[in-house]
Protein backbone atom coordinates (compact mmCIF):
# COMPACT_ATOMS: atom_id res chain seq x y z
CA UNK A 1 0.00 0.00 0.00
CA UNK A 2 3.25 2.65 0.31
CA UNK A 3 3.50 2.77 -3.30
CA UNK A 4 -0.24 4.48 -3.52
CA UNK A 5 -0.34 8.06 -3.56
CA UNK A 6 -1.33 9.61 -0.43
CA UNK A 7 -4.97 10.63 -0.61
CA UNK A 8 -4.59 12.58 2.70
CA UNK A 9 -1.80 14.00 4.11
CA UNK A 10 -1.58 16.12 7.98
CA UNK A 11 1.25 17.53 9.21
CA UNK A 12 1.79 19.78 12.53
CA UNK A 13 -1.89 20.02 12.56
CA UNK A 14 -2.52 22.04 15.97
CA UNK A 15 -5.87 23.27 17.41
CA UNK A 16 -6.52 24.55 21.03
CA UNK A 17 -10.19 25.24 22.25
CA UNK A 18 -10.08 28.24 24.80
CA UNK A 19 -6.45 26.93 25.85
CA UNK A 20 -6.89 23.67 25.85
CA UNK A 21 -4.55 22.15 23.59
CA UNK A 22 -6.61 19.22 21.76
CA UNK A 23 -4.10 18.40 18.72
CA UNK A 24 -0.64 19.04 18.95
CA UNK A 25 1.18 19.28 15.87
CA UNK A 26 -0.27 15.60 14.70
CA UNK A 27 1.24 14.19 11.61
CA UNK A 28 -1.00 11.12 9.61
CA UNK A 29 -0.82 10.22 6.15
CA UNK A 30 -3.39 7.56 4.65
CA UNK A 31 -2.58 6.00 1.33
CA UNK A 32 -5.55 5.22 -1.55
CA UNK A 33 -7.59 2.38 0.14
CA UNK A 34 -6.49 1.95 3.31
CA UNK A 35 -8.61 1.54 5.96
CA UNK A 36 -7.42 3.30 9.19
CA UNK A 37 -9.20 3.19 12.90
CA UNK A 38 -8.46 6.26 15.20
CA UNK A 39 -8.37 5.06 18.53
CA UNK A 40 -8.74 7.35 21.50
CA UNK A 41 -10.15 8.03 24.80
CA UNK A 42 -12.86 10.57 24.90
CA UNK A 43 -12.20 13.57 24.73
CA UNK A 44 -8.78 12.91 22.76
CA UNK A 45 -9.14 14.78 19.54
CA UNK A 46 -10.74 12.62 17.31
CA UNK A 47 -13.62 14.52 16.20
CA UNK A 48 -11.75 17.78 16.04
CA UNK A 49 -9.50 15.86 13.72
CA UNK A 50 -12.27 15.26 11.54
CA UNK A 51 -13.57 18.50 11.28
CA UNK A 52 -10.70 19.95 10.72
CA UNK A 53 -10.30 17.70 7.80
CA UNK A 54 -13.96 18.67 6.01
CA UNK A 55 -13.32 22.11 6.72
CA UNK A 56 -16.07 22.16 8.95
CA UNK A 57 -13.02 23.99 12.15
CA UNK A 58 -9.92 25.93 11.06
CA UNK A 59 -6.85 24.48 12.69
CA UNK A 60 -4.62 26.75 14.51
CA UNK A 61 -1.27 25.92 12.39
CA UNK A 62 -0.09 23.16 10.66
CA UNK A 63 -1.02 21.54 6.77
CA UNK A 64 -3.71 19.32 5.68
CA UNK A 65 -3.79 18.32 2.11
CA UNK A 66 -7.16 15.92 0.92
CA UNK A 67 -7.28 14.40 -2.04
CA UNK A 68 -5.16 17.21 -3.69
CA UNK A 69 -6.97 20.35 -2.03
CA UNK A 70 -6.41 22.07 1.13
CA UNK A 71 -9.21 23.12 3.63
CA UNK A 72 -9.93 26.86 2.52
CA UNK A 73 -12.79 27.57 4.33
CA UNK A 74 -14.94 27.23 1.09
CA UNK A 75 -16.20 23.91 1.49
CA UNK A 76 -14.85 22.50 -1.51
CA UNK A 77 -13.52 19.73 0.06
CA UNK A 78 -16.67 18.95 2.24
CA UNK A 79 -18.56 18.04 -1.07
CA UNK A 80 -15.92 15.08 -1.86
CA UNK A 81 -15.95 13.37 1.77
CA UNK A 82 -18.36 11.28 2.63
CA UNK A 83 -19.10 12.00 6.47
CA UNK A 84 -20.47 9.99 9.38
CA UNK A 85 -20.48 12.26 12.29
CA UNK A 86 -20.90 11.21 15.95
CA UNK A 87 -24.70 13.04 16.17
CA UNK A 88 -26.10 13.50 13.02
CA UNK A 89 -28.38 16.40 12.48
CA UNK A 90 -31.40 17.26 9.87
CA UNK A 91 -33.05 20.01 9.44
CA UNK A 92 -36.07 18.60 11.43
CA UNK A 93 -39.11 19.72 9.41
CA UNK A 94 -37.92 18.02 6.05
CA UNK A 95 -39.10 14.33 5.69
CA UNK A 96 -35.69 11.71 4.80
CA UNK A 97 -36.80 12.19 1.17
CA UNK A 98 -36.38 15.95 1.23
CA UNK A 99 -33.33 16.13 2.98
CA UNK A 100 -31.46 13.42 0.28
CA UNK A 101 -32.85 15.28 -2.41
CA UNK A 102 -31.49 18.86 -0.64
CA UNK A 103 -28.21 17.29 0.19
CA UNK A 104 -27.84 16.43 -3.55
CA UNK A 105 -27.19 19.57 -4.08
CA UNK A 106 -23.88 20.22 -2.12
CA UNK A 107 -22.25 16.97 -3.67
CA UNK A 108 -20.93 17.38 -6.99
CA UNK A 109 -20.76 13.50 -7.08
CA UNK A 110 -24.30 12.60 -5.73
CA UNK A 111 -26.14 9.72 -7.36
CA UNK A 112 -29.57 9.67 -6.74
CA UNK A 113 -29.97 5.57 -7.97
CA UNK A 114 -27.54 5.06 -5.08
CA UNK A 115 -29.39 7.18 -2.62
CA UNK A 116 -32.48 5.56 -3.18
CA UNK A 117 -30.86 1.85 -3.54
CA UNK A 118 -28.99 2.57 -0.49
CA UNK A 119 -32.50 3.45 1.85
CA UNK A 120 -33.90 0.29 0.48
CA UNK A 121 -31.39 -1.56 1.56
CA UNK A 122 -30.87 -0.22 4.85
CA UNK A 123 -34.73 -0.22 4.85
CA UNK A 124 -35.25 3.80 5.77
CA UNK A 125 -38.57 4.34 5.31
CA UNK A 126 -37.86 8.14 3.00
CA UNK A 127 -41.46 9.49 4.21
CA UNK A 128 -40.44 9.97 7.21
CA UNK A 129 -39.84 12.83 8.93
CA UNK A 130 -35.81 13.94 9.70
CA UNK A 131 -36.98 15.76 12.79
CA UNK A 132 -38.70 12.28 14.73
CA UNK A 133 -36.16 9.67 13.56
CA UNK A 134 -34.93 7.25 16.51
CA UNK A 135 -31.41 7.64 17.06
CA UNK A 136 -30.67 4.75 14.65
CA UNK A 137 -32.55 5.73 12.11
CA UNK A 138 -30.79 8.93 11.72
CA UNK A 139 -27.57 6.98 11.70
CA UNK A 140 -28.64 5.51 8.73
CA UNK A 141 -29.61 8.78 6.82
CA UNK A 142 -26.85 9.79 7.66
CA UNK A 143 -25.07 6.82 5.99
CA UNK A 144 -26.92 7.26 2.94
CA UNK A 145 -25.84 11.01 2.75
CA UNK A 146 -21.83 10.09 3.44
CA UNK A 147 -22.11 7.50 0.84
CA UNK A 148 -24.76 8.56 -1.85
CA UNK A 149 -21.77 10.37 -3.66
CA UNK A 150 -19.34 7.64 -3.99
CA UNK A 151 -16.87 9.98 -2.19
CA UNK A 152 -13.28 8.83 -2.34
CA UNK A 153 -12.25 9.28 1.38
CA UNK A 154 -14.91 8.60 4.03
CA UNK A 155 -14.42 9.96 7.39
CA UNK A 156 -16.98 7.85 9.96
CA UNK A 157 -17.03 8.89 13.50
CA UNK A 158 -18.21 6.52 15.93
CA UNK A 159 -20.32 5.01 12.80
CA UNK A 160 -22.20 2.11 14.34
CA UNK A 161 -23.06 3.81 17.57
CA UNK A 162 -27.18 3.91 18.16
CA UNK A 163 -27.43 0.64 15.77
CA UNK A 164 -28.79 -2.31 16.15
CA UNK A 165 -27.23 -5.73 15.52
CA UNK A 166 -28.83 -6.69 12.47
CA UNK A 167 -27.91 -2.94 10.79
CA UNK A 168 -24.51 -2.44 12.39
CA UNK A 169 -24.32 -6.20 10.39
CA UNK A 170 -25.25 -5.12 7.37
CA UNK A 171 -23.41 -1.75 7.48
CA UNK A 172 -19.68 -3.09 8.81
CA UNK A 173 -19.87 -6.38 6.31
CA UNK A 174 -21.60 -4.94 3.72
CA UNK A 175 -20.94 -1.52 3.26
CA UNK A 176 -17.76 -0.40 4.30
CA UNK A 177 -16.23 -3.55 2.82
CA UNK A 178 -17.93 -2.55 -0.44
CA UNK A 179 -16.59 0.69 -0.17
CA UNK A 180 -13.14 -0.43 1.43
CA UNK A 181 -13.07 -2.63 -1.59
CA UNK A 182 -13.57 -0.05 -4.10
CA UNK A 183 -10.47 1.78 -3.27
CA UNK A 184 -11.39 4.34 -0.88
CA UNK A 185 -9.94 5.36 1.89
CA UNK A 186 -11.55 5.46 5.09
CA UNK A 187 -10.97 7.10 8.53
CA UNK A 188 -13.20 5.36 11.02
CA UNK A 189 -13.32 6.36 14.62
CA UNK A 190 -14.74 3.71 16.99
CA UNK A 191 -14.62 2.86 20.58
CA UNK A 192 -15.61 -0.72 19.58
CA UNK A 193 -12.80 -1.62 17.23
CA UNK A 194 -13.23 -5.39 18.20
CA UNK A 195 -16.33 -5.16 15.96
CA UNK A 196 -14.05 -3.47 13.49
CA UNK A 197 -11.11 -6.03 13.66
CA UNK A 198 -11.51 -7.66 9.97
CA UNK A 199 -11.93 -4.02 8.28
CA UNK A 200 -8.84 -2.44 9.09
CA UNK A 201 -5.42 -1.95 7.78
CA UNK A 202 -3.76 0.15 10.50
CA UNK A 203 -4.42 1.60 13.88
CA UNK A 204 -3.82 4.96 15.02
CA UNK A 205 -3.85 5.43 18.70
CA UNK A 206 -4.39 9.47 19.11
CA UNK A 207 -3.06 10.72 22.32
CA UNK A 208 -2.23 14.10 24.06
CA UNK A 209 -3.08 15.81 20.34
CA UNK A 210 -0.72 13.14 18.50
CA UNK A 211 -0.42 9.98 16.75
CA UNK A 212 1.16 8.27 20.05
CA UNK A 213 1.14 4.81 18.14
CA UNK A 214 0.66 2.99 15.55
CA UNK A 215 -0.03 -0.81 14.53
CA UNK A 216 -0.79 -2.67 11.85
CA UNK A 217 -3.99 -4.29 12.25
CA UNK A 218 -2.98 -7.63 11.00
CA UNK A 219 0.20 -7.67 13.85
CA UNK A 220 -2.50 -6.92 16.43
CA UNK A 221 -4.86 -9.61 14.84
CA UNK A 222 -1.88 -12.41 14.87
CA UNK A 223 0.99 -11.34 17.09
CA UNK A 224 -1.03 -10.56 20.14
CA UNK A 225 -1.26 -13.13 22.88
CA UNK A 226 -2.11 -13.81 26.28
CA UNK A 227 -0.60 -15.93 29.08
CA UNK A 228 -1.12 -17.11 32.32
CA UNK A 229 2.02 -17.00 34.99
CA UNK A 230 2.69 -16.45 38.77
CA UNK A 231 2.01 -13.05 39.75
CA UNK A 232 5.46 -12.54 41.25
CA UNK A 233 6.65 -13.50 37.90
CA UNK A 234 5.95 -11.15 35.56
CA UNK A 235 8.42 -10.75 33.05
CA UNK A 236 8.92 -7.45 32.96
CA UNK A 237 9.42 -6.01 29.80
CA UNK A 238 8.95 -4.35 25.97
CA UNK A 239 6.09 -5.57 24.82
CA UNK A 240 4.82 -7.20 27.72
CA UNK A 241 1.23 -5.94 29.23
CA UNK A 242 -0.34 -7.37 32.59
CA UNK A 243 -4.00 -7.20 32.11
CA UNK A 244 -5.05 -8.67 35.41
CA UNK A 245 -4.38 -9.96 38.60
CA UNK A 246 -6.18 -12.56 40.41
CA UNK A 247 -5.20 -14.07 43.48
CA UNK A 248 -1.07 -15.20 42.87
CA UNK A 249 -2.29 -15.47 39.50
CA UNK A 250 -1.81 -12.68 36.62
CA UNK A 251 -2.82 -12.94 33.08
CA UNK A 252 -0.09 -10.74 30.90
CA UNK A 253 -0.59 -9.21 27.15
CA UNK A 254 2.87 -10.96 24.66
CA UNK A 255 2.79 -8.55 21.73
CA UNK A 256 4.82 -10.07 18.73
CA UNK A 257 5.90 -13.65 17.85
CA UNK A 258 9.29 -13.10 18.85
CA UNK A 259 8.86 -11.95 21.88
CA UNK A 260 7.16 -14.79 23.04
CA UNK A 261 9.41 -17.34 21.22
CA UNK A 262 12.27 -15.13 23.37
CA UNK A 263 10.45 -15.48 26.89
CA UNK A 264 9.91 -18.87 26.03
CA UNK A 265 13.73 -19.77 25.39
CA UNK A 266 14.07 -17.68 28.54
CA UNK A 267 12.36 -20.23 30.32
CA UNK A 268 10.60 -16.73 32.31
CA UNK A 269 6.66 -18.04 31.01
CA UNK A 270 7.04 -22.10 31.78
CA UNK A 271 3.85 -23.45 31.98
CA UNK A 272 1.79 -20.44 31.22
CA UNK A 273 -1.47 -21.25 29.25
CA UNK A 274 -1.05 -19.25 25.55
CA UNK A 275 -3.47 -18.23 23.66
CA UNK A 276 -4.14 -15.47 20.84
CA UNK A 277 -5.13 -12.11 22.81
CA UNK A 278 -8.74 -11.29 21.36
CA UNK A 279 -9.17 -7.95 19.28
CA UNK A 280 -10.88 -5.70 22.24
CA UNK A 281 -8.49 -6.48 25.25
CA UNK A 282 -5.38 -5.45 22.70
CA UNK A 283 -7.29 -2.59 21.86
CA UNK A 284 -8.15 -1.89 25.25
CA UNK A 285 -4.54 -2.39 26.33
CA UNK A 286 -3.40 0.24 23.30
CA UNK A 287 -5.76 2.71 24.55
CA UNK A 288 -4.36 2.65 27.91
CA UNK A 289 -0.64 3.12 27.11
CA UNK B 1 -6.56 -18.39 32.43
CA UNK B 2 -8.38 -21.20 32.16
CA UNK B 3 -9.84 -21.71 28.77
CA UNK B 4 -13.36 -22.61 28.36
CA UNK B 5 -15.19 -24.04 25.24
CA UNK B 6 -18.57 -22.89 25.58
CA UNK B 7 -19.80 -25.27 22.76
CA UNK B 8 -18.49 -28.43 24.70
CA UNK B 9 -20.67 -31.36 25.90
CA UNK B 10 -18.63 -31.08 28.86
CA UNK B 11 -20.01 -28.83 31.73
CA UNK B 12 -18.86 -25.13 31.86
CA UNK B 13 -18.14 -26.04 35.51
CA UNK B 14 -16.51 -29.22 34.63
CA UNK B 15 -14.10 -27.35 33.07
CA UNK B 16 -13.45 -24.79 34.99
CA UNK B 17 -12.57 -27.78 37.35
CA UNK B 18 -10.08 -29.58 35.50
CA UNK B 19 -8.37 -25.71 34.44
CA UNK B 20 -7.96 -24.82 38.23
CA UNK B 21 -6.54 -28.39 38.25
CA UNK B 22 -4.31 -27.94 35.22
CA UNK B 23 -3.20 -24.93 36.53
CA UNK B 24 -1.56 -26.28 39.80
CA UNK B 25 0.18 -29.55 37.45
CA UNK B 26 2.00 -26.75 35.45
CA UNK B 27 2.99 -25.03 38.52
CA UNK B 28 1.45 -21.44 37.93
CA UNK B 29 -0.91 -22.99 41.45
CA UNK B 30 0.89 -23.65 44.32
CA UNK B 31 -0.15 -25.06 47.75
CA UNK B 32 -1.02 -22.37 49.87
CA UNK B 33 -1.95 -19.74 47.07
CA UNK B 34 -4.87 -18.22 46.83
CA UNK B 35 -7.22 -19.17 43.93
CA UNK B 36 -8.52 -16.53 42.06
CA UNK B 37 -12.04 -15.51 43.57
CA UNK B 38 -15.25 -16.89 42.12
CA UNK B 39 -15.91 -12.68 41.38
CA UNK B 40 -12.84 -12.28 39.31
CA UNK B 41 -12.80 -15.47 37.63
CA UNK B 42 -16.28 -15.31 36.37
CA UNK B 43 -15.89 -11.64 35.24
CA UNK B 44 -12.89 -12.89 33.21
CA UNK B 45 -14.52 -15.82 31.83
CA UNK B 46 -17.19 -14.07 31.37
CA UNK B 47 -19.90 -16.77 33.16
CA UNK B 48 -22.04 -16.45 35.35
CA UNK B 49 -20.79 -16.52 39.44
CA UNK B 50 -23.20 -19.16 40.19
CA UNK B 51 -21.49 -21.59 37.13
CA UNK B 52 -18.03 -20.94 39.05
CA UNK B 53 -19.33 -21.17 42.47
CA UNK B 54 -20.70 -24.67 41.61
CA UNK B 55 -17.01 -26.01 40.80
CA UNK B 56 -15.49 -23.86 43.75
CA UNK B 57 -17.98 -25.94 46.21
CA UNK B 58 -17.24 -28.86 44.22
CA UNK B 59 -13.51 -28.43 44.20
CA UNK B 60 -13.85 -27.66 48.16
CA UNK B 61 -15.30 -31.33 48.74
CA UNK B 62 -13.03 -33.08 47.02
CA UNK B 63 -10.34 -31.01 49.17
CA UNK B 64 -8.34 -29.18 46.63
CA UNK B 65 -9.18 -26.02 48.71
CA UNK B 66 -8.49 -25.85 52.25
CA UNK B 67 -11.66 -25.59 54.33
CA UNK B 68 -10.64 -23.24 56.72
CA UNK B 69 -8.99 -19.92 56.18
CA UNK B 70 -12.05 -17.42 56.17
CA UNK B 71 -13.57 -15.99 52.41
CA UNK B 72 -10.54 -17.11 50.22
CA UNK B 73 -9.89 -20.42 48.41
CA UNK B 74 -6.59 -21.51 49.03
CA UNK B 75 -5.19 -24.34 47.59
CA UNK B 76 -5.07 -27.09 49.84
CA UNK B 77 -1.47 -29.46 49.99
CA UNK B 78 -3.53 -32.06 48.62
CA UNK B 79 -3.96 -30.34 45.90
CA UNK B 80 -0.90 -31.58 43.31
CA UNK B 81 -2.07 -35.42 44.22
CA UNK B 82 -5.47 -34.75 43.34
CA UNK B 83 -4.83 -33.20 39.94
CA UNK B 84 -2.29 -35.97 39.31
CA UNK B 85 -5.05 -38.37 39.85
CA UNK B 86 -7.20 -36.91 37.61
CA UNK B 87 -4.90 -36.69 34.84
CA UNK B 88 -4.79 -40.12 35.32
CA UNK B 89 -8.02 -40.43 34.46
CA UNK B 90 -7.76 -38.36 31.67
CA UNK B 91 -5.15 -40.72 30.30
CA UNK B 92 -7.21 -43.47 30.51
CA UNK B 93 -10.20 -42.47 29.13
CA UNK B 94 -8.26 -40.70 26.04
CA UNK B 95 -6.75 -44.49 25.77
CA UNK B 96 -10.36 -45.80 26.03
CA UNK B 97 -11.40 -43.06 23.42
CA UNK B 98 -8.59 -43.97 20.97
CA UNK B 99 -9.51 -47.98 21.46
CA UNK B 100 -12.58 -47.42 20.50
CA UNK B 101 -12.06 -45.45 17.53
CA UNK B 102 -10.36 -48.45 16.48
CA UNK B 103 -12.65 -50.77 17.37
CA UNK B 104 -15.21 -48.50 14.90
CA UNK B 105 -12.81 -48.57 12.38
CA UNK B 106 -10.88 -45.13 12.10
CA UNK B 107 -7.60 -45.32 10.64
CA UNK B 108 -4.92 -44.52 12.88
CA UNK B 109 -4.05 -41.79 10.64
CA UNK B 110 -7.34 -40.43 11.34
CA UNK B 111 -6.66 -39.94 15.03
CA UNK B 112 -3.26 -38.87 14.69
CA UNK B 113 -5.01 -36.05 12.65
CA UNK B 114 -7.19 -35.32 15.23
CA UNK B 115 -4.74 -35.36 17.21
CA UNK B 116 -2.48 -32.94 15.49
CA UNK B 117 -5.46 -30.27 14.56
CA UNK B 118 -5.70 -29.59 18.54
CA UNK B 119 -2.08 -29.56 18.57
CA UNK B 120 -2.39 -26.74 16.57
CA UNK B 121 -4.77 -24.77 18.77
CA UNK B 122 -1.39 -24.87 21.26
CA UNK B 123 0.63 -22.02 20.81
Amino acid sequence: MKNEPAVLSVKGLSKSFGGKKVLDSLDLEAAKGEVIGVLGRNGTGKTTLFKILLDLVAADSGSVSALDLSPDGGGRLRGLIGYVPEKPAFHSFMTVGETLAFRAGFYPGWDKDKAAGLCKKLELDTGLKAGDLSKGTAAKLAWVCAAAHNPALLLLDEPTSGLDYLVRDHILNGLVSELAEGGRTIMISNHRMGEMGGLLDRVCVLKGGKIAAEHSAAFIKTEAFKATVRGGNIPVSDGVRVISRAGSLAEIAVFGRKKLDALKAEGRINGADISPLDLDAAFKLLLEE
Amino acid sequence: MIKIDLHSQTPIYAQIKTGLKGLVRRGLLLSGDAAPSIRTLAAQLKLNPNTVARAYRELSVEGFFESKRGEENIISSRAGALAAADAETLKARIGEAVKEGLRNGLDPADIEGIINQLKKDII
